[in-house]
């Protein structure tokens, strides 16, 4: 291939609409305006003649549109017009990769790009580990599928609003349903680990009661708390997580509860808390004992005596030993949404 | 033969080391239309090959300790390994998780798997062995044409201290009719809810099969045992559960059931995304689960007490007597569905065996057994 020369390149005579070599980044790139309008373009954007006197952006989209309102011609690094367009897109994309940080969206699309230009074991052996995402198989048909996303998704990943793990998660959803939760993710915009765990419960509850995640995220119960404007993003989490709990565990979450109530009718000191077996899966129960001098201790103990022979103590046992109500478990834990 | 019997496998892979073992001729005699290949060792392989039987010389233990757990009580049952896998390929199986032998895959080298199973219960004479082919691999799946139960049933009949169990999703059982089993084998079935076995079963006999087959093996003078594992909570599983049970008695005879065990879904964690990728269709991850105390995934407690306690009511109803027992639960849940603690009758095991003794009358002096018959 021909080394690529510098040049004056007419603005006019670029081809705006190309977009062949983009690698869309989907956040504006502060930093570099201003470093722009400090100082101007540093670096000579690369360009191909792609036929005579008609050019095509290859590198420098940002720069070139920033330059596009304030000069008529620019000096590029011009590849000539007999260059193999593939072999240049190669090069643009390995650029890319060892560049900068790229976010998950830029990631999606140079993986994507690169599929028709080497092998799958290149992908997964080079290409993937270079770019830091995870290479399985399974997840490369899933990575090119993202970069298929309409754009408004591709932003919420540009953003870091949606986790890598969770993206691989979302790619094989139905388009509607993927972008109710990510609807859901930018108005949390929680953790990593909470956006799986909501995910997968989620999911549970759609293939439980046979509906969709957009419909189970369209309960009212939901978006109540989604316009609720007094909760701020931490507090809405909280709420969104409960609900997702307690329809996902409804025969959990309303045992657990009323035994919290048992326990809470206990009127224990603070110096004392109970603990049953979590979940209740065992039968070994623990009292807690906090204190900070030996006489502290000795009274806790004495009221932790006398707490046993309560009869709100033994309520406790007896709400445990209660079972679930005769009908269903799994008809019960409908939620509002599926009923409807 | 069964006319129901569909052969399953169109190739056979043999071990050289086993190519004249009695299982390898028996699979070449029933086997007309399979093609033999023989090589030196079959390759671990990753890959499922539909049809493909492999039959290797198995150098590991043939008789080993069911691995239970300290937590949960373990009912002591000895595993004869004659296999791996299985292609009924139910949703919720641990064996499709085995992937470094996805293909179904039997053990050429029958004498020293007999030679095993003679020695280790003459090893403890006090002792009373209840054994079972069926933990890693359906009993009966391939019998027709290894004929394996026709070493096995006479072998049991043999060892005064030992009882063998079958344990099947098929109805597989015309070779065993001429068996010399002499009482000492019980063939077993896993049952489930109608609509269960319809969803995450579709591959096994169907319940009416089943129960079909177990009034055969009775009337060959069988013993049988019926095993309600996993259990699965959906919706309308009362009445689901129930209609079994009703299938089941009306089937057969409670006296010639030795035993009915109950054991509620659980998985290993991992298993739930292959369930979902392998099995898209099936709902039965999305129960309400908690991990357990030995790190797999059940039902909360209380869905699992609904569960037995239906099953231990209904039975009662048909034989007060009958010995049912809870496969891998913690005493806590055991003390609230018969309100009592294994521990409490000398252990699971104990109670097994007793079992074994009152319904088989193995594991008892000549002398007992020849009273027990007298009055029987």
């Amino acid at each position: 291939m021909a080394p690529p020369l510098l040049k004056e390149v007419s603005l006019a005579a670029v081809d705006w609409d190309d977009e062949g070599f983009a690698i869309p980044a989907y956040v504006p790139d502060e930093a570099l305006l201003k470093s722009l309008e400090a100082v101007g373009i540093l670096h000579p954007p690369v360009m191909w003649e792609k036929k005579a006197g008609l050019f095509a952006v290859v590198d420098g989209f940002k720069r070139l549109s920033w330059l596009r309102s304030r000069s008529s011609s620019v000096q590029a690094l011009l590849f000539p017009e007999e260059t193999d367009p593939r072999a240049l897109l190669r090069i643009r994309l390995e650029t890319k990769i060892f560049s900068r940080q790229l976010n998950l969206a830029e990631k999606a699309h140079i993986l994507a790009r690169y599929t028709a230009l080497t092998s799958e074991e290149d992908l997964r052996r080079r290409i993937c580990p270079a770019l830091r995402i995870a290479s399985p198989t399974e997840s490369l048909s899933l990575w090119q599928s993202i970069a298929a996303w309409p754009a408004r998704h591709l932003s919420l990943l540009a953003r870091d609003l949606i986790a890598e793990k969770t993206a691989l998660a979302l790619a094989p959803l139905p388009e509607k349903d993927r972008e109710a939760f990510l609807n859901l993710l930018g108005a949390l915009r929680c953790s990593a680990s909470l956006q799986m765990e909501l995910l997968e419960r989620c999911l549970d509850i759609a293939r439980r009661d046979g509906i969709t995640v957009r419909a189970l995220l369209g309960a009212s119960e939901m978006q109540t708390i989604l316009r609720d404007e007094n909760l701020n993003r931490r507090e809405k989490t909280a709420a969104v997580r409960d609900i997702v709990y307690r329809w996902r565990f409804p025969t959990i979450h309303t045992k657990m509860a009323k035994l919290e109530g048992a326990v809470e009718a206990l009127k224990m000191p603070s110096a004392l808390s109970l603990l049953p077996p979590p979940f209740l899966e065992g039968n070994v129960w623990e009292l807690r004992v906090r204190f900070r001098t030996p006489s502290e201790l000795a009274a806790s103990l004495t009221k932790a005596e006398q707490i046993c022979t309560a009869t709100q103590f033994q309520a406790i046992f007896d709400e445990c030993a209660k079972g679930v109500p005769s009908k269903t478990t799994a008809t019960a834990s409908v939620p509002p949404h599926a009923a409807a | 033969m069964n006319p129901r019997v569909k052969k399953i496998v169109k190739n056979v892979l043999v071990e050289r080391a086993v190519s004249e073992s009695p299982v390898v001729s028996a699979l070449r005699e029933r086997l007309p239309d399979a093609s033999f290949n023989f090589v030196d060792k079959v390759p671990e392989s990753s890959r499922k090959i539909p049809g493909l039987l492999e039959v290797v010389h198995f150098k590991g233990r043939f008789w080993r300790s069911c691995p239970g757990t300290k937590i949960y009580e373990c009912c002591g049952y000895q595993i004869v390994h004659i296999g791996t896998q299985c292609s009924l390929d139910c949703t919720y199986c641990i064996l499709q998780s085995y992937f470094e032998s996805p293909n179904l895959r039997i053990f050429g080298n029958t004498e020293d798997l007999l030679a095993e199973v003679q020695a280790v219960p003459r090893s403890s004479p006090q002792k009373l062995f209840r054994a079972g082919t069926g933990e890693f691999t359906d009993s009966l799946l391939l019998d027709p044409w290894t004929g394996l139960s026709e070493h096995l049933v006479p072998l049991f009949a043999r060892i005064p201290n030992a009882v063998l169990e079958l344990k099947t999703k098929t109805d597989h059982v015309t070779q065993l009719e001429k068996l010399n089993h002499g009482g000492q084998t019980l063939v077993s079935w896993s049952l489930n809810a109608d609509d269960v076995i319809r969803s995450e079963e579709p591959r096994s006999a169907p319940l009416k099969a089943r129960l079909r087959a177990a009034q055969r093996c009775a009337d060959w003078g069988y013993f049988l045992g019926f095993h309600f594992d996993p259990m699965i909570d959906y919706p309308g599983w009362r009445e689901g559960y129930r209609r079994t049970l009703h299938a089941l008695f009306d089937a057969v005879d409670p006296s010639r059931v030795v035993w009915i065990s109950l054991g509620a879904f659980r998985f290993m964690p991992e298993l739930k995304s292959i369930i979902q990728s392998r099995h898209p269709q099936s709902r039965i991850v999305t129960g309400e689960f908690i991990r357990g105390l030995d790190g797999k995934m059940r039902y909360f407690r209380d869905i699992r007490v609904a569960l037995y306690t239906l099953m231990v009511d209904e039975i009662r109803t048909w034989d007060p007597s009958l010995t049912v027992y809870l496969c891998m639960e913690g005493p806590w849940v055991w003390k609230r569905v018969f309100g009592f603690e294994p521990s409490e009758r000398g252990g699971l095991p104990a109670m097994l065996d007793q079992a074994v003794r009152d319904r088989m009358g193995v594991g008892i002096s000549s002398r007992a057994r020849g009273a027990k018959n007298a009055a029987g």
